[in-house]
């Protein structure tokens, strides 16, 4: 049957229109033709302005208020298109491919002077970006120099959002039996040992390609750093020497639109075709989910690339600033997030455009969780204050669309409010556990008096996430932030001196040690040390309660020439390099393995804090405390070792192996006591970091006997994992 | 959209001149519907086809899957590079039986 509502009611310079439907906002395909639908509260006056495709004139100009004709008897007819604050009009007969499309507003208001503060920033000079683009034109090509002048930079595009999922849906895998991987797309194919071409190098496509060695890798879940359109350029700086880009906005924590992928990660996105890009990002997330990779997005929705009273005029303050944004009584924006301005997140209006903007990617994307970047600032209020009961993280935690998504909290801002342990978690959210992190870290580099808080970070912090589960704690040595793994071990000092910014910008707070040399070596003691060390912080993290996170890189210990911050380098320092594969093949191997172990062993993976008692009625803790002797810790030592009764493996409810794992970061070897095993069982060999390869690792299910049962040395900054199962006849 | 069409030895080769684009998708579609048959074998020639949008590529698996559901069959042919990458990335070119040349396809097809 046919809508009786395709007909247009009104025409304007030869366009057909009709009154639109608020809901939803943005750009929608409706029978016949396009639905516009933007808020603004304070503007008065707004006009839809329709391009050509990559055209700098507009085609039409149509406003949502004045004289049009009436279609049929072409009589003058007075119209309004809006409903409440929003502006709304079908335009009839639209080829939605060929289009772009902007806004301009204007008000009552006076005209707000760049550079100064003001409440509203309303300009009817400038085309407007639509918040709720699907899809952003202009920066179609990584690194292609747009053209400065041209008035409109960021093209809001229409996409058509159908697409063959083939019975794909999201995994669902349970939290504490993933293995995230944290990567940016760009980077992870964009060198050229990738061994992909110009075209599909450093994009959605690459990393399809990609797709084995993920899997051979063994990770279930890839954290990308933010694909919601950003823009390289920001904050650029062309190096005339060199004839490259000094800096640019490379990670992409600035964001232009949140509702379209950055079109600039597409092989497809020279098509100029929005759609386009979305089907590719859509085949990439499929083709994750059929080899059972899970997509965890970082999404950055604590300011945007709009900046301070200095910025540009993309959107959003040209829509509606007030609402927008977190301002100052003086009408300065506050900058919780360190970058100019910070989004009005728990504004009703803002906090409705990340739940939308969220169930979309949910929805139309299948993603599988998000980790929100600079999360406290999500439980700001207005004027900036912290609050109890944050009604966007609620909404977030409660919300049905995302009722099975992981929410992963960044739980800290550039405003100084720290919220690891605390961040209000509805009991969905978790964090990145920052405070793991750094315990890791002193532990590895042999810091006296670690034990006790090493023992909290083995165990998934239940002293910060009590009544949260080990669940609550994303465990992680590297992120993108700070050093990678190969400089945690080779450097004590961050050396940033590429940034520009005289060696001023990122964290002095490493916690990391260099092994007695800063930065590269011949001294074939220190470089196998390093990599000893590696192997440990490997180690240590796999056999974490908690989620582990490892940093694209650092499974094969690429360095980033002790630059701990690398946010604005489109270089060699953040593209993998895939010839290391084979240059550090040892090390890689035992990544795999020890990834492989926790895959093979539940007792590693509890959904539930660890008792330290017996529940089972097996004779033993589901955990015990260990030292050189055993059951005698040392609490206030550098050897830790634990072990984990394998009748205890999720609750109760699964069967594992008896784990033993003793970590000796004091720099000499010391005698083991072992735990001793019940009848018939016998401890065998799963990793030995103080052994060379292929010594140092085994096969999970293929260990060797350990000769001595009753005890053994353990190498100085070494890792011991033994398991404990029946002899073998 | 100008779209040549012709019988050869029992197999169908039709050849679409032009951008396969939001303007021409609908029309292309229509024309290749039509002449579709249950158990037909037809030969898509882009040899003249220099772009594809997405909406181009919504026709085609339409095309493809109407075909199916008639137990006919279509093979493409002669798709330049882009147009190939393109479908690669989007994750469509697996829906498809792809040759290089036109007397592969008709082969293929026949």
């Amino acid at each position: 049957m046919q809508r009786i509502d395709i007909h247009p009611t009104h025409e304007y310079q030869g366009y057909r229109i009709r009154p639109g439907k608020p809901y939803p906002f943005g750009a929608s395909l409706v029978p016949g033709g396009v639905n516009f639908s933007v808020f603004s509260r304070h503007a008065n006056y707004c006009v839809l302005v329709l391009f050509e495709k990559g055209s700098q004139e507009p085609l039409v100009e149509i406003p949502f208020r004045g004289m049009f004709q009436k279609t049929l008897t072409e009589e003058p007819v007075w119209g309004e298109f809006r409903i409440g604050n929003v502006f709304t009009m079908t335009v009839l007969d639209l080829d939605h491919e060929a289009i772009e499309y902007g806004f301009r507003m204007d008000s009552g208001f006076p005209r707000a002077a760049a550079g100064l503060p003001a409440f509203h920033r309303f300009d009817p000079s400038v085309v407007l970006m639509d918040p709720y683009a699907r899809a952003i034109g202009g920066r179609d090509v990584w690194g292609q120099k747009p053209d400065w002048q041209a008035p409109f930079q960021h093209r809001s595009r229409v996409v058509f959002d159908d697409f063959d999922w083939e019975g794909d849906r999201p995994l669902e895998i349970p939290l504490e039996d993933l293995v995230v991987y944290e990567m940016h797309v760009r980077g992870f194919t964009r060198h050229p040992s990738s061994g992909l071409d110009e075209v599909e190098g450093g994009t959605y496509s690459g990393l399809r390609e990609k797709i084995p060695y993920l899997k051979a890798l063994g990770v279930n879940c890839v954290e990308l750093m933010p694909v919601f359109e950003f823009d390289e350029f920001e904050h650029s700086r062309w190096d005339e020497q060199q004839g490259r880009w000094a800096k640019m906005n490379y990670w992409g924590y600035s964001t232009v639109g949140f509702f379209s992928p950055k079109a600039g990660y597409a092989a497809t996105g020279r098509m100029r075709d929005g759609t386009m890009v979305a089907d590719e990002l859509k085949n990439l997330i499929k083709e994750l989910h059929r080899n059972g990779i899970e997509v965890i997005l970082d999404v950055v929705f604590n300011h945007t690339a709009e900046g301070n009273e200095q910025g540009p005029t993309i959107s959003y303050r040209g829509i509606d600033n007030a609402t927008y944004y977190m301002l100052t009584p003086e009408g300065h924006y506050f900058n919780f997030s360190g970058t100019g301005n910070t989004l009005n997140c728990n504004n009703p209006i803002v906090r409705d455009m990340v739940l939308d903007a969220l169930r979309y990617w949910a929805s139309q994307y299948h993603i599988d969780g998000f980790r929100f970047d600079l999360a406290s600032i999500l439980g700001r209020d207005p004027w900036g204050g912290p609050m109890a009961n944050p009604p966007l993280l609620e909404a977030l935690a409660f919300d049905p669309i995302l009722g099975k998504c992981k929410l992963i909290a960044e739980a800290w801002d550039a405003g100084g409010l720290y919220q690891v342990g605390s961040f209000p978690a509805y009991g969905r959210w978790a964090e990145w556990n920052g405070k793991y992190r750094d315990t890791v870290r002193r532990f590895l580099k042999g810091d006296p008096g670690e034990a006790g808080a090493m023992s909290q970070a083995v165990q998934g912090s239940p002293s910060l996430y009590q009544g949260r589960g080990p669940t609550a704690s994303i465990n992680f040595f590297t992120c993108h932030d700070g050093f990678c793994l190969a400089d945690l071990v080779s450097y004590n000092d961050k050396h940033n001196e590429d940034n520009g910014e005289g060696n001023r910008d990122g964290a002095n707070d490493n916690a990391s040690w260099n092994c007695g040399w800063e930065g590269p070596t011949e001294d074939a003691g220190i470089v196998s040390l390093r990599e000893r060390q590696m192997k440990n912080a490997m180690a240590m993290l796999m056999v974490s309660q908690g989620v582990p996170m490892i940093l694209m890189g650092d499974e094969f210990g690429q360095s980033k020439q002790g630059n701990n911050n690398t946010y604005c380098l489109d270089n060699e320092l953040n593209w993998l390099d895939w010839s290391l594969m084979e240059r550090q093949a040892d090390y890689h191997r035992f990544v795999k393995n020890m990834i492989a172990f926790r895959h093979a062993h539940p007792a590693l993976r509890s959904k539930d804090h660890l008792r330290n008692t017996d529940y089972v009625g097996s004779g033993y803790s589901d955990v015990s405390w260990h030292g050189t002797r055993a059951w005698q810790p040392d609490w206030s030592g550098r050897l830790l070792a634990f072990m984990l009764c394998g009748r205890h493996a999720k609750g109760g409810t699964a069967r594992d192996d008896f784990i033993y794992v003793a970590m000796n970061m004091y720099w000499d070897a010391l005698p083991l006591e072992l735990p001793q095993l019940p009848v018939g069982m016998r401890w065998h060999v799963f990793a030995n970091t103080g052994m060379p390869s292929p010594e140092d690792v085994f096969v999970p299910g293929s260990e060797p006997e350990l000769a001595d049962q009753a005890g053994c040395l353990i190498g100085g900054r070494s890792v011991l994992i033994l398991v404990g199962r029946p002899a073998t006849a | 959209m100008q779209v040549e069409v012709r019988d050869d030895d029992g197999v169908v080769l039709i050849e679409p001149v032009g951008d396969i684009d939001g303007k021409t998708a609908p029309e292309f579609q229509q024309q290749v519907l039509e002449r579709l048959r249950p158990e037909a074998r037809i030969v898509l020639n882009l040899a003249r086809v220099a772009f594809m949008s997405s909406a181009g590529l919504r026709s085609m698996l339409l095309i493809y899957r109407e075909a199916k559901s008639m137990d006919a069959r279509v093979v493409l042919a002669e798709i330049n590079r882009d147009i190939r990458n393109s479908m690669s990335a989007t994750g469509f070119l697996p829906f498809f039986k792809v040759c290089d040349s036109v007397q592969d396809a008709m082969q293929d097809a026949g």
